[in-house]
């Protein structure tokens, strides 16, 4: 069955485990959002969940994602030190995963290299952002974790459909892009930008959603869509999966990185990533 | 002449190919004899490698790994390399296009992780 944008923003409204975000990362925006919450109220909220408390502080403290040279050894202490909004980029960054679990056996090889994919691509985000002396590495990463999110919609709700995709990619050498368009009509892109409008997600980190193919599009945000583009880049280059995507001349200028840093953030991506990866997505 | 890297650079070595720093700026003209004091120029820019008189080139990974990696292993990842870059350009060739040039130099820097990580893992004996 092939829905169109209309039949697939309803359904998508009407997903039960995507319908929301995970509950603490809604109650962190909301506490966020309400300017009568104290950096205590909030550190209160989120030390109520153990398990998540752990993980936050491991990534955190981690080179791949560390942003202060402090060690962060409380709750209370990480939303003093990074704020707010990284905070909740940092709940979100760690919840997410929660989101999709329920997978066919047929597509669980898929799925691993998805999240693979979009944790170098946030690592590679972060590395860019900080080259690139973006004041906001941290939302970098979550918007480079998220970019291609999309596709892990059409893996939950369309396998069928996503079968279909990987087959004419295999066969005909196509991007991803086109082969969903003649699929689905509408690409990855589109379907990440609606998840993000229904998550209320900051239009920054939308627009690197739905613009990373194309970041000469970007009116606003044309920095952040261009280092989640070339993050793209740089991230298929290391894996070598499917076909490297071409990087944009617009994207690239406007960065204003040299040639040769290249070889450091590449070399530093390989082992950051491979470390968020096991903190983010260990094997069970 | 060859593309040696700047640690294997000694003194007495005569240039084939002047030198410039990344902001186009003539550095060391072709033909000059290195000495200790051009060295010290050549570091203090951050020039990675240059092109030395009469040596062969380091620039082919092929023949430092010779020792440890067959030739097969790495045409194998050239060719894997070659087929997901398919879009970019083969030779070392000055292309006027910038991101074109960016995507030669990541394929480059692509092959040499891969040669690394091959002999790293050679060297622990996963393989």
């Amino acid at each position: 069955m092939v829905l169109d944008k209309d039949a697939l923003w309803y359904r998508i409204k009407k997903m039960n485990s995507l319908s929301t975000l995970p509950e603490i990362y809604d109650r962190v925006s909301d506490m966020i959002n309400d300017p009568k919450t104290s950096a205590a109220n909030l550190a209160s909220v989120i030390s109520r969940d153990e398990t998540l408390v752990a993980k936050l502080l491991r990534i955190a403290n981690s080179p791949f994602y560390k942003a202060t040279p402090e060690k962060i050894t409380s709750i209370t202490f990480a939303v003093a030190l990074l704020g707010f909004n990284a905070t909740k980029n940092l709940v979100l960054s760690v919840s997410i995963f929660d989101l999709f679990h329920t997978f066919e056996e047929s597509l669980k090889v898929t799925v691993r290299g998805f999240w693979k994919h979009s944790i170098t691509c946030a690592v590679a985000s972060k590395i860019i952002a900080q080259n690139a002396r973006h004041k906001n590495p941290e939302e970098m990463f979550v918007s480079g974790l998220l970019h291609d999110i999309g596709k892990i919609v059409e893996i939950q709700y369309m396998p069928e459909d996503f079968k279909k995709i990987i087959n004419i990619i295999n066969t005909k050498e196509v991007s991803m892009k086109d082969a969903e368009e003649e699929v689905l009509k509408y690409s990855h892109t589109d379907v990440g930008k609606m998840l993000g409008v229904h998550w209320n997600l900051s239009p920054r980190i939308i627009d690197c959603v739905r613009l990373h193919h194309i970041p000469d599009k970007a009116i606003e945000n044309l920095t952040e869509v261009s280092i989640v583009h070339t993050a793209n880049v740089l991230s298929h280059s290391l894996e070598l999966d499917y076909k490297v995507p071409v990087l944009n001349q617009k994207a690239w200028e406007i960065l204003n990185l040299k040639i040769d840093s290249l070889e450091p953030i590449l070399k530093q991506l390989k082992k950051e990533s491979i470390e968020a990866i096991a903190v983010l997505f260990p094997k069970k | 002449m060859g593309l040696i890297e700047l640690d294997k650079i000694e003194p007495g070595m005569v240039l084939a190919k002047p030198v410039y720093s990344h902001l186009g700026a003539l550095l060391l003209k072709e033909g000059k004899t290195l000495t200790e004091k051009e060295l010290l120029i050549l570091e203090s820019w951050k020039i990675k490698e240059i092109d030395i008189e009469g040596v062969e080139s380091s620039e082919n990974k092929d023949q430092m790994f010779s020792g440890q990696l067959g030739k097969d292993e790495i045409d194998k990842i050239e060719a894997e390399i070659d087929a997901k870059f398919s879009s970019v350009p083969q030779d070392n060739m000055e292309h006027p296009d910038m991101a074109v040039k960016v995507m030669m130099e990541i394929k480059k820097i692509v092959k040499t992780i891969k040669v690394e990580s091959l002999l790293e893992e050679k060297k622990h004996g996963i393989r």
